[in-house]
């Protein structure tokens, strides 16, 4: 890909994208394990999410001794979380899972 | 350059990724430069960024897509207007940009722009045909994925998609509109042209060949609208209805106002509760968050309406000849409509 898009630019043709953007926002840096850490359980209020994160969680308690689950919810599932949530669950936990989909 | 290079340098686009699945016109400088010209604009005002990664939609950045969609360089303000419009919070575009459902935003245009343009509202007004449709619509979808980032499958997660997600842009019939057209309703003045954009699902017809009562043809557009499939039974949120021009005479004949309009198809847009348990979206949000508190969940003969208020019920003229009308369900978000001020 990036053969292609210097291919492009010697062509003289402009980007439509913003690969700066893009590029700095990644995926954050994943746990090389689980014992003791906190995890955060957000509920984005579909149906059943609520169910689905308990199980989860008392799975990472009980197999791979996560310390401890925080749960939150979502207002909606449309919307991103509220900051005041998202500011709570970094600050006190080390991963956070979220569901659900559909 | 021969014709033989121009297809390898579209063979090279194909391969950036930066394309809807079709040729692009290649961007270069001479020709986002005379996009350019067709703005008061610097190119580097940031119009916003574009859910769900955020990519800046500065002015040159729409006028390279513009240029891609294949746009003509007096299309570019209806444009940025149209990006201006879908940024607003009401539009909810990164809800629009990742979800399951079908939906993805239309771009109506009204006022005098729309014969300047060349832009169709007429026959086959969703259809192919019109450049200004075409590629106006085109820019406003090539703008969602290169500075949006909605990969299918990735970021973007619909189910199925629509055609619309190629291009999806109409201008309202107001020729053959016998009430306000949409964005005088909205308080603009008639001499303003305005970009309306919209999270619709693809267009659904109501077909009403005989009914000369104005209550048999809106019971027909009621019941097309009030599906248990619909998002609207459970979510809320706008939805449009075009009526197509023989439609709207036959109403407007008999003296009814786009308001008493659509002030039956909100009472008669409705299914009761018994049949909404049954699935769809039905479920305790439903209870704790979506219905209005007036809604009585305890009795299953409790008629349910399609809309929280008769204003969600969008109703626009558009297409040609033919007792046909449209139905477009959208995503429970809103619509916003903005002027374009840059011509």
């Amino acid at each position: 890909m990036q053969e292609i898009l210097a291919h492009i630019r010697q062509l003289g043709l402009l980007d439509p994208t913003d690969h700066e953007v893009f590029q700095r926002r990644t995926l954050a840096p994943r746990l090389s394990q689980l014992r003791g850490k906190v995890g955060a359980f957000l509920d984005n209020r579909k149906q059943n999410a609520d169910r689905l994160l308990e199980r989860i969680a008392a799975r990472l308690i009980a197999e791979c001794g996560i310390d401890r689950a925080e749960h939150q919810a979502k207002f909606i599932y449309s919307r991103v979380a509220e900051p005041a949530i998202i500011e709570q669950l970094a600050g006190r936990c080390d991963f956070v899972i979220i569901a659900i989909g559909d | 350059m021969t014709p033989d290079d121009l297809s390898d340098v579209i063979e090279l686009l194909f391969a950036s990724g930066w394309t809807d699945g079709l040729p692009v016109v290649p961007p270069t400088p001479r020709n986002v430069e005379r996009m350019l010209a067709h703005t008061k604009r610097p190119p580097d005002e940031l119009i916003g960024r574009i859910p769900p990664r955020g990519g800046r939609a500065t002015v040159e950045k729409i006028a390279i897509n513009a240029v891609m969609a294949g746009c003509k360089p007096e299309y570019f303000p209806v444009v940025v207007a149209a990006v201006a419009a879908l940024l607003d919070d009401r539009c909810n575009t990164r809800g629009v940009q990742c979800s399951t459902h079908i939906s993805s935003p239309l771009v109506i245009v009204n006022g005098p722009l729309v014969k300047a343009l060349g832009i169709n509202a007429g026959h086959n007004v969703f259809g192919q045909g019109w450049r200004a449709n075409a590629t106006i619509g085109r820019a406003v979808k090539l703008i969602l994925v290169n500075l949006g980032g909605a990969t299918p499958g990735v970021t973007d997660k619909a189910t199925f998609g629509h055609p619309g997600k190629y291009t999806y842009c109409i201008a309202e019939n107001e020729a053959a509109n016998p009430w306000e057209p949409l964005h005088v309703e909205r308080g603009f003045a008639p001499t303003d042209s305005t970009v309306t954009v919209f999270a619709a699902e693809a267009p659904h017809n109501i077909n009403n060949h005989w009914s000369y009562a104005p209550r048999d043809l809106l019971r027909t557009i009621a019941d097309c609208m009030a599906t248990l499939g619909s998002n609207h039974m459970y979510l809320g949120g706008e939805s449009f209805v075009v009526l197509g021009p023989e439609h709207a005479a036959l109403l407007a004949a008999a003296g009814w106002t786009k308001a008493e309009v659509r002030a039956f198809l909100f009472e008669h847009a409705r299914r009761p509760l018994a049949q909404l348990r049954i699935g769809g979206m039905y479920g305790p949000e439903t209870r704790r968050n979506l219905w209005p508190r007036w809604i009585d969940h305890e009795h299953d003969s409790e008629m349910v309406p399609l809309a929280r208020r008769p204003e969600d019920i969008v109703i626009l003229v558009a297409g040609g000849a033919g007792r046909h009308s449209v139905y477009l369900p959208g995503w429970g978000a809103r619509s916003v409509t903005r002027k374009i001020d840059d011509v």
